[in-house]
């Protein structure tokens, strides 16, 4: 196997880990918390890389079996694709609450910037 | 008991919450307040009770595990998730449930709910945290984990008319969210090691070889992200804006509780899953668990005596025990173990009772201010009192016996360069009750002219339905009596230090808790002649205590301080506080600078 | 801190950050060749132990269906964190108008409010039925849930604020969603008292293919998709009547 061939075999994960990098560093710099909300999906997304790039068989069909693939034929891992489940719900909801959040820091302080907002700076 | 009764009792310490906080939720507008407290407070009764009742037949029979949906381990492979409760996690979650408890009892009556909201969040958070403690699979564990942030979030924002609380809340959700995405990063990378997500197994598998690099990255993925919650240096920057705005019940249970919890996740982590894999690298773990220990008690506590907001001192003093109890857990011992737990108890109720008295100042005086309460402290006798007390029970006066400095003397007995840890920890704790003696003084008597300079809001909102209370009412003012008074009794009973050290042994036996998890056997774990001593160390703790005082007084006079030291100490501490900015920008560059040094100190240091 | 010190402390923490992890991440299995014995265990006995072919499903509602309770209230805590951020306050007057008459027609042409009206009837019954036959195609209680959720979205695009209050009641939705959570709960606390274990799949089995099979799987899923329909109808709901709160407070 070539080297090249050798190194795509941890490209996703390497994909996973960039997006928790540079989700994070959105929000490092973020001037609207509109943005950093999705900066936080962009970090909860390199958890879904990573946990389905874990768990991918090649040659092996989707863990939902059928007339094409009765049960007994080859399939990728359904565990982590639980576990994703679960996690993307838990992301939709931490959205709803940084949103409803948002929207009454915009009525009590009239700004969504990070930088303006100071809870109890010394 | 019957092994079928117990077996009943640990999957219903969850669901009995979690159901009634449905039932409650949606009778917002037409539940009158003393249903929604009734239920509230027998959810926390029932299961203090059920707990208790584990404790008693796990302390007896060994650990217990529920396999939910019946799916018991087949050939050692485990299938389901499994509810593995052990003393130590019954025991802390009978914790909980007291502390939940005691804030139900402060919300009786006077303060301001939302309807049922209130208490149906706050039965979910009860909910989520028994769980956390008992369960014994790794991303049942995340799911409580995120159940607990998603209820904070909500719980820190209450008070919605002021915008503080909602920025609080805004930095306490970013940094949590990552942290819960940190943990879960880890967790797949160990999956993919082990194809395996319970305790137990994943313990045996991992420990077949020594760690490599992945094992290493899993782990210090998991602490960093568990760190975060737990308030421990450079990821606790949320935490003192969090606390300081949010309501006061729910600052029982942040700095009582749920700190610790995340602290017990990472202890149960470790010695469950890691330590057989990472037994060569105990040394450097140790190594980083007692260094970040001691940097976060110190900054904790430094950055508590500069404030003079009440409840950001509070929750500073928070962030310093959670250095001490990190620095206990790094002795990784059973001693160690032994000693946090009783220590965690201890300082939760404690704590509690001195927020619960800031929030009756709040409530009483509309402040929180040290500078503005100052002299006002006389008229609510009672609760001045109690604070002041509450003050130099965070000391470490004897009979409330919070024994840092004790259990890190004590194991100090077999490693000389720990009595420097001891040295370090007994001076943050000196530091940060003399915060909290100096401010009641202030406040009560008046005495010392000192201005703390700190940040301070410029108006507070009481958080009771009548923003101009006469007196306190006994239900807020028998919070903090319960909890001292609870302080005590631990303090005191032998029985109850006993049982935490067998609780202990039992904990710190990876082969001891696989056995009984993934065969059902049950054989002793490994014992040794441990006996927590009490004599010596009496002296210890009542020097603290005067050390304590003596900070304060230092503190209520400080013009009289010679302008050399404030020179010297003025731009250090300046810098320091700067980085508290309270923008979670901010926060989330430290953060990943922490996970950057733990990584890096893991994988490559460690190796 | 400042944008200049703040930027390159993430940097290099970051660059430090993501050459560890590769590093690390030597040890994992390369793409593509995962394998285990948890996850062969459970793709050759779940069909015939459970009489479902979606394996997600199955493990979502019955070998890990604890996960799943906890989701379930997260998503409830989530909603109720929500009502609660969003509550009418004593102290100020806050007003909560109702959107006027003139509003619906601003702008907007029959087709576009026909077109979601249309959608709505389609998205509604595609989300009942990917949560009605969870276990036999991809889908179940949470995707049809929130495809269920969005019809609530079209019946805002196409009819206004108006319609959608007028036509949705707030206080039945967040009941049912209640009532939803706590069924999943309560029948995971039935099977506790029937046959010992929390959320064992106690119901009969049925056979695989049909339509209702799996025993608890269908219910849990059927329980999980009115929490999560009715809950994000809610979520809708009360966000976009905040919409008409802030117009009040810039006119």
């Amino acid at each position: 196997m070539t080297a090249l061939s050798q190194w795509t075999l941890f490209f996703p994960y390497a994909v996973a880990f960039w997006l928790f990098v540079v989700g994070c560093f959105g929000i490092t710099q973020s001037r609207n918390l509109i943005h950093t909300i999705l900066c936080l999906t962009v970090v909860q997304s390199s958890t879904y890389m990573l946990l389905m790039s874990v768990d991918f068989h090649a040659k092996s069909g989707a863990p939902i079996f059928g007339s094409t693939n009765p049960p007994g034929s080859p399939s990728v891992d359904p565990i982590l694709h639980a576990l994703t489940l679960t996690d993307i719900v838990v992301g939709a909801t931490v959205s709803a609450l940084m949103l409803a959040l948002t929207v009454q820091i915009h009525r009590r302080r009239g700004t969504i910037d990070p930088q303006r907002l100071r809870p109890m700076s010394d | 008991m019957s092994a079928y009764a117990a077996n009943l009792l640990s999957p219903l310490c969850v669901a009995i919450p979690l159901m009634s906080a449905a039932v409650l939720a949606p009778f917002t507008k037409h539940c009158p307040r003393w249903v929604s407290s009734t239920v509230a407070a027998a959810n926390a009764l029932a299961v203090i009770a059920m707990c208790i009742a584990l404790v008693c037949y796990t302390s007896q029979h060994g650990p217990i595990v529920h396999w939910m949906g019946g799916w018991r381990p087949k050939h050692d492979l485990a299938i389901g998730i499994g509810f593995s409760v052990d003393t130590m996690g019954a025991g802390l979650a009978a914790f909980v449930a007291l502390l939940v408890f005691a804030a139900t009892l402060y919300t009786w009556t006077k303060f301001d709910l939302a309807g049922t909201l209130f208490h149906s969040l706050l039965l979910a958070f009860l909910g989520a945290m028994c769980g956390y403690a008992l369960t014994g699979d790794i991303f049942n564990m995340f799911v409580w984990f995120e159940l607990m942030t998603a209820a904070a979030i909500a719980l820190t924002a209450h008070k919605i008319e002021e915008a503080e609380s909602i920025e609080g809340a805004i930095n306490l959700a970013v940094t949590n969210t990552i942290a819960g995405f940190c943990v879960l990063l880890g967790i797949g990378l160990i999956y993919a090691r082990t194809d395996a997500l319970n305790f137990a197994q994943l313990g045996e598998i991992l420990a077949q070889r020594p760690a490599d690099a992945l094992v290493l990255a899993s782990f210090a993925l998991i602490v960093a992200g568990f760190f975060v919650k737990g308030a421990v240096a450079p990821f606790h920057f949320w935490l003192d804006d969090a606390h300081a705005v949010a309501p006061t019940p729910i600052c029982i249970l942040f700095s009582g509780i749920m700190v610790q919890l995340a602290l017990y996740g990472v202890a149960r982590v470790y010695w469950t899953v890691f330590s057989g894999a990472l037994s060569t690298q105990a040394h450097e773990i140790k190594a980083l668990f007692v260094g970040v220990g001691i940097a976060t008690a110190l900054i904790g506590a430094i950055m508590a005596y500069a404030q003079r907001h009440l409840k950001r001192l509070l929750a500073f003093s928070t962030v310093s025990h959670s250095g001490m109890f990190v620095a206990a857990l790094g002795l990784f011992s059973a001693a160690g173990i032994a000693g946090a737990a009783i220590f965690v108890v201890a300082h939760g109720l404690v704590k509690s009772a001195l927020f619960v008295c800031a929030g009756n100042y709040l409530n009483r005086f509309r402040s929180l201010d040290e500078n503005e309460l100052t002299g006002k402290g006389a008229n609510a006798p009672l609760n001045s009192a109690l604070y002041l007390i509450g003050g130099l029970a965070l000391a470490g006066m004897p009979p409330f016996a919070i024994s840092a400095a004790k259990v890190l003397y004590d194991a100090a007995m077999t490693d000389r360069a720990l009595l420097a840890v001891a040295g370090f920890m007994a001076l943050a704790s000196a530091i940060d009750a003399g915060a909290v003696l100096r401010s009641g003084l202030h406040v009560t008597f008046g005495i010392g002219k000192g201005q703390i300079t700190g940040y301070s809001p410029r108006e507070e909102a009481s958080e009771c339905d009548d923003p101009y209370l006469v007196r306190t009412p006994w239900t807020m003012l028998a919070a903090p009596v319960m909890l001292l008074a609870v302080a005590v009794w631990v303090g005191m009973s032998g029985t109850l230090w006993h049982g935490v050290e067998r609780a202990a042994y039992a904990f710190v036996d990876r082969q001891y808790y696989a056995a009984a998890v993934l065969s059902g056997m049950h054989r002793m774990p490994a014992q040794a002649p441990f006996v927590l001593r009490t004599a010596q160390d009496v002296g210890v703790n009542l020097s603290v205590t005067a050390a304590a005082i003596v900070l304060a007084l230092l503190g209520l006079f400080r013009r009289r301080f010679p302008q050399v030291l404030s020179s010297i100490f003025g731009p250090p501490l300046k810098q320091l506080r700067d980085l508290h900015s309270g923008i979670f920008t901010d926060y989330i560059a430290y953060m990943m600078f922490g996970i950057a040094a733990y990584t890096t100190y893991l994988v490559i240091a460690a190796r | 801190m400042n944008l200049r010190v703040r930027t390159w402390v993430y940097v290099t923490s970051a660059v430090v950050v993501f050459g560890v992890l590769l590093y690390a991440s030597g040890g994992l299995p390369p793409f593509g060749s995962f394998s285990g014995a948890y996850t062969d265990y459970i793709l050759r006995v779940a069909t015939v132990e459970r009489s479902v072919l979606n394996m997600p499903t199955a493990i979502n509602f019955d070998y890990r269906g604890f996960d799943t309770l906890g989701e379930e209230f997260i998503f409830f805590a989530s909603v109720s964190g929500v009502l609660l951020l969003f509550r009418a306050l004593k102290t100020k007057a806050v007003r909560y108008p109702e959107p006027m008459e003139s509003e619906r027609s601003r702008g907007q042409t029959g087709a576009i409010r026909l077109f979601p009206v249309g959608l709505l009837g389609f998205t509604a019954a595609l989300g009942m039925d990917l949560g009605a036959h969870g276990q036999l195609t991809p889908g179940g209680g949470f995707q049809g849930g929130a495809i269920f959720g969005s019809a609530i979205a079209c019946v805002y695009l196409g009819l206004g604020l108006l319609a959608l209050t007028k036509l949705t009641h707030r206080s039945t939705f967040d009941m049912l969603e209640a009532f939803g959570a706590f069924s999943f709960a309560a029948l995971g606390g039935a099977a506790l008292l029937i046959a010992g274990s929390f959320l064992q799949n106690v119901m009969p089995l049925g056979q695989t293919g049909a339509t209702v099979s799996g025993g608890t799987i269908y219910f849990l899923s059927c329980a999980v998709f009115v929490e999560i329909a009715c809950g994000f109808a809610v979520l809708m709901i009360v966000f976009l009547r905040q919409t008409r709160e802030t117009q009040e407070d810039e006119g």
